[in-house]
């Protein structure tokens, strides 16, 4: 599993977040959301088949010959 | 040599060089968050990974030019490139790609969860399973952010530059994915399983 950084969401500046319910929705509070979540998000994490990294290695080696 | 403990740009040099196992370690370090990023945005696996196969396909045809000098960023450069190739197969396909129906996405298959009572797992499949098709949900620009701040792990900044667009707009777009993703979990009594 991936593990992240909660990213800094510093809004206090951003004129485009006129939405009135976007601003009652505080930082502290979305950054605690964000939190709750990322095991979840986590979760949807894949993989790509063995037959796609096989494929790619071997063109590589295709044309280093 | 022990290639794990090795920087990206340290897989690089030694992949030019004619070391083909860092490519290996390259692929094996980042593909989860390349093919997770990529497939989250077309939502079918077989497509994500032909477009996985193609980004690093102009990887290496890109490192073997001579053309790479983003030395120190590799994983933000692969996402641009998948990033890139996803917007070209969009715009091949004119269709949008927050409307197509989800494949048979089954999270449990990938990471083995085991020791599990069947009603746990029932209820955990269907959270995942739902927060994937809300995410499917949002905006394209917003989905975007998302996807590549989490999976992709990119700096806001990164983000900014890929989506041309400022840094508080990348920001903003960050806090409105959360926002809504917030609001459709409520409507729909939709609660985080956490741990």
């Amino acid at each position: 599993m991936i593990e992240t950084t909660t990213p800094n969401l510093n809004f206090t500046s951003n004129n485009n977040l006129e939405d009135p319910e976007m601003i009652t929705f505080s930082e502290v509070n979305i950054n605690k959301f964000y939190d709750a979540l990322k095991p979840s998000l986590n979760l949807l994490i894949k993989q790509p088949s063995e037959k796609v990294i096989v494929n790619i290695l071997n063109f590589s080696r295709s044309i280093s010959n | 040599m022990d290639f794990q403990i090795k920087t990206d740009q340290e897989l690089v040099h030694l992949y030019l060089k004619g070391k083909e196992a860092a490519l290996s370690e390259l692929i094996t370090k980042h593909k989860s968050r390349i093919y997770t990023s990529i497939y989250l945005l077309v939502k079918d696996e077989y497509l994500a990974e032909d477009i996985f196969q193609d980004t690093f396909i102009k990887v290496i045809k890109t490192l073997r030019a001579g053309k790479y000098n983003e030395e120190g960023k590799f994983l933000p450069w692969v996402l641009r490139i998948g990033h890139n190739l996803v917007i070209d197969h969009f715009r091949r396909e004119k269709r949008n790609p927050t409307i197509t129906n989800s494949d048979g996405f089954d999270i449990f298959d990938v990471l083995g969860i085991h020791d599990e009572s069947a009603e746990e797992k029932m209820v955990k499949e269907q959270t995942h399973k739902d927060l994937k098709y809300l995410i499917h949900l949002l905006p394209s620009e917003q989905k975007e952010v998302l996807i590549m701040r989490h999976y992709g792990e990119l700096s806001f900044k990164e983000i900014a530059d890929l989506t041309d667009v400022s840094i508080n707009t990348a920001l903003g777009r960050m806090r409105y994915a959360l926002n809504n993703l917030r609001k459709m979990m409520i409507s729909k009594e939709l609660t985080l399983k956490i741990g």
